[in-house]
């Protein structure tokens, strides 16, 4: 007997049938890997960075003078000791016309800006909500996460993609640096910029995204990083040339221009910006970049002290830190000033390195060391309310940073080892995009390059500016651009293990593998007509 | 044989003597204290951003200065029955604001034994001050005499002062011809009309909460030159001490401790000058660490305390007291171990307003308040003679900059005729770790024992190591480990050259048949019959 066909049953799975391509192509895109990576990051921030316990930086009153220049204030519900252990999401819009001369503009204040425009239009309660700005950052981050996706996954879907953009998600949404994207300090942008900076230069060598899409990117967080701080500011000159030679990868007129416009105006914007912006270097830094470096290196500190002509009794502060054995008030008197601070500046301390190269190379170990940290150990994580104790950190998601703060060897031999490497593996690319005359070939090479000359060059001012104390974030991008070069690496090394693997003939190596015991009789056998 | 005995009873005098001495320094400290009875102090407001902000900490300093402990409370924190449990009470009224918590009211009501009331009149509180003449002027500028002192030109924007005769050794406040009393007793209530926590107005009421606790002991006046750090201009320390040795000034030096490199050669020219200044009359104080410094527990401040401590006698250099301000004794005594331990000190003034909520202080036996020298110098005083504070005071003196000034902070302490104290020949202990220092007038005994404050150089070596070789735990069995892979890779690098040299004969051995020469010819035999058969 035939039953008859249900009449709604039938309607609908027409229905489906008409929606089956559209969901189908949908489907196909959020399971891409580099999609998908993309959207379990943002479930993670979402739950590490907007519900509660909300997750951010504590602070250390250095970002005062920008978030001054965005209308914004400390609401000081906390002692300034307090608010470098704990975190402090609520902060104050000033309502009316400020004419304060100490705010600073940097390249924050857009991104600040926006922020605060969007809390103002969510709410009108005279506080801003850190997680505003946070939210802001967040979609730049997921943009340059998915750039960086791209470029290790080559948008391809393999089973191997998927375990490549699974270790991205452990590396960068480590709780360790997403934290920083609750934070007014630089390192929030500097995140990402960094990553857009390399990712636009390995996707144009990939052919895999639109060319005026990326130079555009390139040059926009380019100018953006230079502008962030005024010791960021000589990195625009280097990107400058960079961008210029750019103009050798394509042929089309346009971007030719760009390149060569592009270029300039961004080395314009960096020197113009290392002589107008104020250096943002504090006693603080001044104070770490001598007794957490010169001196705690020094053979005869007191020798090193006279040779900046202070007085030699200062040797006694060696490898203290600024918080730790002078009282704030003895730190900003007069006599503090005139006999110690006046006489240090990071161009002093980078001549003097430059003249003990084993002071800078030990420099150069400890930075590395504490550079493996991300997250200073002084600054704490949760809110006040949360009740834990002061300066507690987060360990929710931090697999990474715990690896590499504990395991990975912290020094400067290990970095030189494993830049030996990344030239190694990368610079065959270079030389065959040389001598085919292709350079869009050698973008991959260059990239890296760039990230390794960003990291290098971020750990050598560091050290100058403020020993191995890492106050102005320097640290931070060379922590990060070893674990970008890293995880390309990384995934260049799963490609080639998985194209290895498949080159196997497994069929047959089962079979040779069963055949074996008969083989080796046949093989007996065969000695056994010799003998 | 005489002389024998006479040696003898000397002697058995002298051993006597010397633990009566440490004891009578003891039983001085105990009676110094003047059995501290519990204060309570009610407060309304900490009036922030008016001319009284400064008020709570001054009495809190002020009852430091007393070697008083007290309860502190604000008004809406006081608890029914509180009050009934004190002999002795102040209340600071610093605004004109309504009370609201009843039960205070009911409480004060009920409350019989003495009290001193500062500041603006509650008649719902305290029904008596409706008793008290009170005349109000807006914009005075006052003077306050006591003591045989007279402080000028203080500007006060609200006077409110008791009109009646003042008593002839009372402090007063003098504006214009006019003369008021400071402060006016009724029965039990002392009323202090106008009270603002300026030098001037502390020290007044100091002399009037000396007396309400019937202090008797007579006051000294010390000098402090504070915040002395290992890299101060030490060359300035030595003129200055060199100066005001010659000028018969004893003075104290307040050495900020600094925990890290004890042992560096700098320190140890730090601690080189500091045995310079004790002896030339000076005496070593010691700095509270700043609390924004210590970011550790309590723990790590009290165990790092001790080493510095001990450093310091270890050289030579003997603190005597504590250079603090007032908020110290408001921390829990364990928590600021070892400092609790100093029997004496110098509360310097603090320009902060005081921290709210309730709390209760500990005390020193021996304090002294500090004072600016601009205070001295605005105090005229009627005889040549400069006399003394009502209380025990200390000039703080910075460390002057150059001889200039220098000479002009001498001409400034010559001209005023005072009268200071040497700060060892006060009666001065504590026992830290190891060590029990007493000073009294007849020296500084280190664990009984006197010490002799006279300088002598000692050269200090500027060959010091000041990178250490990193210690290796386990170095012994490393090394030992060391060794025997070396055997081990040696002998294996022999084995490796004896296989490689005869390898190459197995290797050739591989190609050469070792056969018999009639093998050999009967294959040939047969190789050649073979051959034949071929076609």
């Amino acid at each position: 007997m035939k039953k008859e066909p249900d009449v709604n049953t039938l309607h609908s799975e027409v229905h489906l049938q008409q929606n089956t391509p559209k969901i189908r192509s949908w489907l196909k895109y959020f399971t891409k890997p580099s999609t998908l990576g993309v959207l379990v990051l943002c479930g993670l921030l979402f739950v590490v960075l907007f519900l509660p316990p909300v997750i951010g930086m504590g602070d250390d009153g250095s970002t005062a003078g920008i978030i001054t220049g965005c209308d914004l204030y400390n609401l000081e519900e906390l002692t300034p000791k307090e608010a470098m252990a704990y975190f402090q999401k609520n902060w104050g819009i000033m309502e009316y016309y400020n004419d304060s001369d100490n705010g600073q503009i940097t390249s924050q204040t857009p991104f600040l800006n926006a922020a605060r425009n969007l809390d103002r239009a969510y709410t009108w309660d005279g506080l801003f909500d850190m997680r505003f700005y946070g939210a802001v950052i967040s979609i730049f981050y997921l943009i340059a996460m998915y750039f960086l996706f791209e470029t290790v996954t080559y948008g391809k879907r393999a089973r191997w993609s998927y375990v490549i953009v699974g270790l991205g998600v452990i590396i960068f949404g480590d709780t360790a640096y997403t934290a920083w994207i609750n934070s007014f300090y630089p390192q929030a942008l500097s995140f990402f910029l960094v990553m857009i900076l390399g990712t636009s230069l390995i996707l144009m060598g990939q052919k895999k995204l639109n060319d005026y899409l990326l130079i555009g990117c390139f040059f926009l967080s380019g100018l953006l990083l230079c502008l962030l701080n005024q010791q960021y500011a000589l990195l625009g000159l280097l990107l400058g040339i960079l961008g210029i030679s750019l103009k050798y990868v394509s042929a089309k007129k346009y971007y030719i221009r760009i390149c060569v416009v592009g270029g300039s105006l961004l080395m314009l914007c960096s020197l113009a910006a290392f002589f107008i912006m104020p250096n943002g270097l504090t006693n603080l830094s001044a104070y770490h970049s001598m007794t957490r470096g010169v001196l705690m290196t020094a053979e005869n500190p007191e020798q090193a002290l006279k040779e900046f002509s202070i007085n030699p009794q200062y040797a006694v502060l060696t490898g203290t830190s600024y918080y730790q054995a002078i009282a704030p008030e003895t730190m900003d008197s007069l006599e503090m000033k005139n006999a110690f601070f006046s006489k240090v500046n990071p161009t002093g301390v980078a001549i003097y390195y430059l003249a003990n190269p084993g002071q800078l190379y030990e420099m150069l170990n400890r930075s590395v060391d504490s550079s493996f940290n991300i997250r200073p150990s002084w600054l704490g994580n949760y809110e006040i309310t949360q009740g834990y104790p002061p300066g507690t950190q987060t360990s929710f998601f931090t697999l990474w940073s715990f690896v590499k703060a504990n395991y990975l060897p912290g020094n400067f031999g290990f970095i030189i080892i494993w830049m030996g490497v990344i030239i190694g593996v990368y610079v065959r690319f270079f030389r065959k995009g040389i001598i085919e005359k292709n350079e869009r070939n050698t973008l991959r090479f260059v990239g890296l390059m760039t990230w390794l000359f960003i990291g290098l060059w971020e750990l050598y001012v560091a050290i100058i500016t403020s020993g191995d104390v890492d106050t102005l974030g320097h640290l931070f991008i060379f922590s990060l651009t070893f674990d970008l070069i890293s995880f390309i690496i990384l995934g260049k090394f799963i490609h080639w293990i998985e194209k290895q693997l498949r080159k196997v003939d497994w069929a047959a190596r089962k079979q040779a593998f069963l055949n074996r015991n008969t083989n080796k009789q046949k093989q007996r056998e065969q000695r056994g007509y010799r003998l | 044989m005489k002389r024998c005995i006479m040696i003898f009873i000397s002697l058995i005098l002298v051993i006597v003597q010397m633990p009566m001495i440490t004891t009578t320094a003891i039983v001085n400290q105990d009676t110094s204290v003047n059995n501290p009875q519990d204060v309570l102090v009610v407060y309304d407001q900490l009036a922030v951003d008016t001319v009284y902000h400064n008020n709570l900490s001054a009495v809190e300093t002020l009852l430091s200065a007393l070697s008083q402990t007290a309860e502190i409370v604000s008004m809406d924190d006081y608890r029914g029955g509180q009050l009934l449990a004190y002999q002795k009470v102040i209340v600071l009224k610093n605004t004109q604001n309504t009370i609201n918590n009843s039960a205070l009211i009911a409480d004060c009501q009920n409350y019989s034994k003495a009290m001193v009331y500062i500041g603006f009149a509650a008649p719902e509180l305290v029904p008596e001050l409706v008793g008290f003449p009170v005349n109000r002027q807006l914009g005075q500028t006052v003077s306050v005499n006591l003591n045989g002192l007279a402080m000028n030109s203080i500007w006060v924007d609200e006077l409110r002062v008791v009109e009646t005769a003042p008593d002839s050794d009372e402090v007063t406040i003098g504006v214009g011809a006019a003369n008021y009393p400071f402060a006016k007793t009724i029965g039990q209530l002392t009323y202090v009309p106008t009270f603002i926590g300026n030098p001037e107005f502390t020290l007044g009421l100091g002399e009037l909460l000396k007396d309400w606790f019937g202090r008797i002991n007579s006051a000294h006046m010390t000098l402090l030159i504070p915040d002395i750090y290992p890299f101060s201009d030490l060359n300035m320390v030595i003129e200055t001490a060199d100066a005001f040795y010659a000028n018969g000034i004893p003075f104290t030096l307040g050495v900020v401790p600094i925990d890290e490199n004890m042992d560096y050669p700098a320190m140890a020219r730090f601690y080189q000058v500091l045995r310079y200044v004790q002896s030339r009359n000076g005496t070593i104080l010691i700095h509270r660490p700043s609390p924004a410094t210590v970011s550790d527990s309590s723990t790590v401040l009290s165990e790092k305390m001790y080493a510095v401590i001990a450093k310091m006698v270890e050289n030579g250099v003997y603190p005597l007291g504590l250079v603090t301000d007032e908020s110290l004794f408001f921390d829990a005594v364990d928590a600021v171990n070892p400092l609790g331990l100093f029997s004496s000190g110098i509360i310097l003034p603090d320009v902060s307003t005081a921290a709210p909520g309730p709390k209760t202080s500990w005390a020193l036996s021996s304090v002294s308040l500090g004072v600016t020298l601009e205070t001295v110098k605005s105090s005229s005083s009627r005889s040549r003679n400069f006399g003394n504070y009502p209380i025990n005071t200390t000039i703080v003196l910075a460390l002057p900059e150059n001889e200039e000034a220098l000479t002009a902070q001498l001409d400034i302490l010559n001209q005023k005729w005072l009268s200071l104290t040497n700060y060892q020949q006060l009666d001065n202990q504590w026992t830290i770790g190891q060590n029990n220092v007493v000073s009294s007038p007849s020296g500084i005994r280190v664990n009984g024992l006197p010490v002799s404050l006279v300088y002598d150089e000692e050269p200090i070596s500027d060959a010091y190591a000041y990178q250490k070789p990193p210690e290796y735990s386990l170095e012994k069995i490393f090394t030992a480990g060391n060794a025997f892979l070396l055997t081990v890779v040696g002998m294996i690098i022999v084995v490796f050259i004896i296989i490689v040299v005869f390898s190459r004969r197995v290797y050739l051995n591989k190609f050469r048949k070792v056969v018999d020469q009639e093998q050999n010819n009967q294959s040939v035999k047969e190789k050649d019959i073979k051959e034949d058969n071929t076609p």
